[in-house]
């Protein structure tokens, strides 16, 4: 409304009302209006925490996955002003500027050799993308998964972006881990050999600095990327020798990571339980069945077997 | 937090029906604490409230489809967090009877019990908050929708599904009592 009490709605008594008093009586209603304290009776705190929790309960409750690839960052922004560029110029230039995708298919892992020398080792259903021109003007690329980076030193940033984050190097190994359809588009990173810079895409100002063996992590919400803190790399790079190693994970992130690695469909009907925490290593791990069996026996869960998959319940 | 605006509301709603789930995220963000302590309002319970005000989320995004753009998001949301408020008090009105007591107890405390260090208008302000409680539902509750959710009176006839005349008559009732107790409790001192 194009009432001008609107303004601040806490302040200001509303007109109507205000006029509905005698003259002699409005200054006095006027101060009880402004004696009323929020306090009492809208005193209860939400925090911000609580509010992310009940977010992501609530993208695992409607089963939220991305349907769209949300292989955002980089590519994404930088596609964008080349649009204009190639408008002006030559519309052949775009042959270079078509992000070149490579994944890793469900069910297996891959090795990718990047136009600069570097690797990119991909844990199953992760892909990355980067422009023809990588290597040669910029080192950009954008990850949506699991990755593990063995970087050669060049005085070219290395950047890797994903999940609203932005992870730079000179030349390192490092790895990253950034689901999309992370309910709180959470992105792990932890660096195994030399110094990795790690930022929100939005703040760039606020990188935390992390040293060899350190990890960090950053979600939606938080300004700032978690204070750099010891981490076993064993733990974290595990998934490259095919262990499953979880620490403290959210069933609901277990039973992707075992979709992915065994190309199936895992029906979690009990959707309570999703956002239950598991920690737990398997080194050696036959068959989806007997993770399942383990998995369902610490949490108290049974399965079935589905068509394509497994019923959990 | 800073309150949303009319025009954020508007692009969240178009953002939503067009199944856009970050706008659907930034809504949630922003309005989930604000809604959670509305619920609070008639189900003095956190949990059952964060519990309706997630179901009202649910149902916004399942029914995406059918946001009407003219109407506003922001009293839709709060209309929707109202009747299932309203339903969980009538489906559960046996369940919290002991809560209800407590409270009522509570809230029927003399305010000499408040210590002595606390000043003057603070303790004004949790007398206001008593007498407010104690005031007819419905005066109560468009007084409240005024006062601190800062709806307009169109907004909160939207909401309780009464006219903005109505709205306006509730609000001023309630003031007129406010006023009353206030000048009694001032004589009393």
């Amino acid at each position: 409304m194009a009432d001008k009490t609107s303004e601040s709605p806490d302040k200001n008594i509303p007109r109507d009302v205000l006029l509905s008093f005698d003259e002699g009586e409005r200054g006095r209603i006027k101060e009880i209006w402004q004696a009323v304290e929020a306090d009492g009776l809208a005193a209860e705190h939400v925090s911000t925490d609580e509010t992310d929790r009940a977010l992501a309960d609530l993208h695992i409750r409607m089963d939220f996955k991305d349907k769209t690839d949300r292989i955002a960052g980089y590519i994404y922004t930088y596609g964008r002003l080349a649009a204009a560029a190639v408008a002006l110029i030559v519309i052949g230039a775009a042959f270079f500027l078509i992000p070149q995708s490579v994944e890793a298919p469900l069910g297996e892992m891959a090795v990718v050799s990047l136009p600069d020398g570097s690797t990119a080792e991909l844990n199953s259903g992760s892909i990355v993308q980067f422009n023809r021109l990588f290597g040669i003007t910029n080192r950009n690329l954008s990850l949506n998964g699991e990755a593990y980076f063995d970087v050669e030193t060049s005085d070219k940033p290395f950047r890797v972006a994903a999940n609203g984050t932005v992870t730079e190097v000179l030349g390192t190994s490092f790895n990253v881990r950034s689901w999309s359809d992370h309910p709180l588009n959470e992105t792990d990173v932890a660096v195994e050999e030399g110094t990795v810079k790690f930022y929100p895409q939005q703040y760039a100002l606020n990188a935390v600095i992390l040293q060899e063996k350190n990890q960090s992590r950053w979600h939606t919400g938080l300004n700032l990327p978690e204070d750099p803190s010891e981490v076993d790399m064993e733990r974290v790079t595990g998934w490259r020798e095919r262990k499953f190693i979880f620490y403290e994970e959210s069933l609901q992130q277990i039973f992707r990571e075992v979709e992915r690695r065994f190309n199936l469909t895992i029906e979690l009907q009990n959707r309570d339980v999703a956002t239950e925490t598991l920690t737990g290593y398997y080194g050696e791990v036959g068959s989806p069945e007997s993770l399942l069996n383990d998995i369902c026996t610490v949490a108290g869960l049974s399965y079935s077997k589905t068509a394509n998959g497994y019923r959990v319940y | 937090m800073k309150k949303p605006t009319e025009q954020q509301f508007s692009e969240w709603a178009g953002g939503i029906r067009r199944s856009d789930q970050r706008a659907f995220d930034e809504l949630f963000r922003s309005f989930y604490p604000v809604l959670v302590r509305f619920s609070l309002r008639y189900v003095h319970n956190r949990t059952a409230s964060k519990d309706i005000v997630q179901d009202c989320f649910v149902s916004l995004w399942q029914t995406r489809q059918r946001i009407d753009p003219s109407r506003s998001l922001k009293s839709y949301l709060y209309m929707m967090v109202r009747n299932r408020a309203l339903n969980e008090i009538r489906d559960h009105s046996g369940v919290d009877v002991n809560h209800e007591l407590a409270r009522d107890q509570q809230r029927n405390q003399p305010p000499e019990e408040y210590t002595e260090d606390e000043n003057e208008s603070s303790r004004l302000g949790k007398v206001m908050s008593i007498w407010i409680d104690q005031l007819p539902n419905r005066q109560k509750e468009a007084f409240c929708l005024s006062r601190f959710d800062g709806l307009d009176h169109d907004e909160i006839a939207d909401v309780m599904n009464v006219s903005p005349k109505t709205v306006n008559n509730h609000i001023v009732a309630a003031l007129s009592s406010l006023r009353d107790r206030y000048a009694q409790y001032e004589d009393n001192i």
